[in-house]
């Protein structure tokens, strides 16, 4: 999992990726404070919260717990700790990228589509899966 | 083979047609997505992103079922009416970290930033506890209460932040309450809903959980039950959750199904919502400062 960090105002951070047992590197260009920051954090360990139902007292109740470092969630639990701490993070999906440029391959050259591919870079989360919606649902009717 | 698709002429005017039927529609998306943007800069989505008109209209019907939800006509005039309702909601003052935030500011924070009819018809209370809430055992968990939403017999549902919540920060305090009104308002609590309204954002919100664009939560995506039907229940519950806090934050983190089905939700009660201009306004209520992040150097 691939998450780009920014300050609010937006300034970026730098790029922590986790491998399959969650170990991390960063990007290039990634500012050596927060690379520190980062490293601290996971050295000291992490929590996680969850939220549990008690059906008998009718409540939902957030608790905060230590997440194991081997954990399949434990970069996910980072990423909302990083949150909570007021960063901005953002999960770089390529696959989705990919998938947007895989589908306008079967569209002519035009303008709307040169559009879309210079502004995939910085399009969100939610104007990417809107795109991709759009796509594939041109694609089932042509 | 049919003769029509043998003959080479029809086929090349078919392939013009389709050429420029997806000229046209890759036209449409971009202009669509364009909007969007719009959407995403100011907050204020002009109806459900990509759905049907008739869906639109049947939300509309709702709308105007609701006899007893205000529906200002206008931003300014929505504006005076969340200044000047009368909202019920009790609040106290909360602890964090990063300093207090006291009980006139969440009142205007709870009043003013979230949708109308989310907070006044669901929330009887939210405030701190000055003790610590200890987990039953039965759930085997160690870790400590930061806070829970209780649901009283008549409907409505009281927040509280345990003492271990005045460790956290501002950020968290805002987000969980973001999070605690979703569950106040989702198909099983939510006043303004029909027993079939309840039913389809139950099934719409199930429909998510296994897709590849799904919100990804990491207590959402650990949830395991032995009984299947239960294991499903619940996590679709705080799913939802999980989403509506996402949406009250940044809701151009989430899929557009994801943005869809919270949005619509919302514009049945408060069609004029803007997520954007109410979390600004909900921040800086706060004190929540942009920039730099506390933690970092």
């Amino acid at each position: 999992m691939k998450l780009e960090v920014k300050k609010r105002i937006g300034e970026s951070l730098g790029v922590i990726e986790f491998d399959d047992r969650n170990q991390f590197n960063f990007s290039e260009g990634t500012k050596n404070s927060f690379k520190d920051y980062v490293s601290q954090l996971i050295e000291k360990g992490i929590d996680q919260i969850k939220d549990i139902y008690d059906k008998e007292a009718a409540a939902f109740t957030m608790i905060k717990v230590p997440i194991h470092r081997d954990a399949s969630q434990f970069p996910l639990a980072f990423k909302e700790l990083l949150e909570r701490e007021g960063y901005d993070v953002t999960i770089i999906r390529e696959d989705l990228d990919k998938e947007i440029l895989n589908s306008l391959k079967d569209f002519p050259p035009d303008k709307s589509k040169d559009n879309i591919l210079s502004r995939l870079p910085k399009m969100s989360y939610l104007e990417k899966t809107y795109i991709l919606k759009g796509l594939n649902d041109l694609n089932k009717n042509v | 083979m049919n003769s029509l698709e043998s003959t080479p002429g029809t086929r090349s005017t078919e392939n013009k047609e389709n050429v420029i039927k997806k000229k046209r529609g890759l036209r449409m998306i971009d202009q669509m997505a364009i909007s969007l943007a719009f959407t995403l800069v100011t907050g204020f989505s002009a109806g459900k992103i990509a759905e049907s008109r008739q869906t639109e209209a049947k939300g509309r019907d709702r709308i105007a079922s609701k006899s007893k939800i205000p529906k200002p006509k206008s931003y300014d005039e929505r504006e005076r009416l969340l200044k000047n309702r009368r909202f019920e909601t009790e609040t106290k003052h909360i602890e964090t970290r990063d300093g207090d935030i006291d009980h006139e500011t969440l009142r205007t924070i709870l009043k003013e930033t979230y949708p109308i009819g989310w907070v006044e018809d669901e929330i009887r209370i939210v405030e701190s506890s000055p003790k610590r809430k200890p987990m039953p055992a039965k759930y085997g968990m160690g870790g400590v209460a930061l806070a829970s939403c209780y649901r009283d017999i008549d409907g409505k549902s009281e927040i509280v932040f345990h003492v271990d919540s005045r460790d956290e920060s501002k950020e968290y305090v805002i987000g969980t309450i973001g999070h605690e009104l979703a569950h106040a308002n989702d198909w099983i609590s939510d006043d303004h809903l029909t027993a079939t309204e309840g039913e389809e954002l139950r099934n719409r919100i199930k429909s998510r959980l296994r897709s590849p664009d799904r919100f990804l939560s990491s207590y959402v995506e650990e949830i395991n039950n032995a009984n299947e039907e239960e294991e499903l229940e619940t996590k679709a519950i705080e799913y939802w959750a999980e989403i509506c806090e996402q949406y009250f934050d940044d809701a151009t983190k989430l899929s557009v199904e994801d943005f869809n089905i919270v949005d619509g939700h919302i514009k049945k009660t408060d069609r004029l919502f803007g997520w954007l201009g109410a979390k600004e306004r909900r921040y800086r209520l706060a004190g929540i400062k942009i920039e730099p992040p506390q933690n970092y150097r």
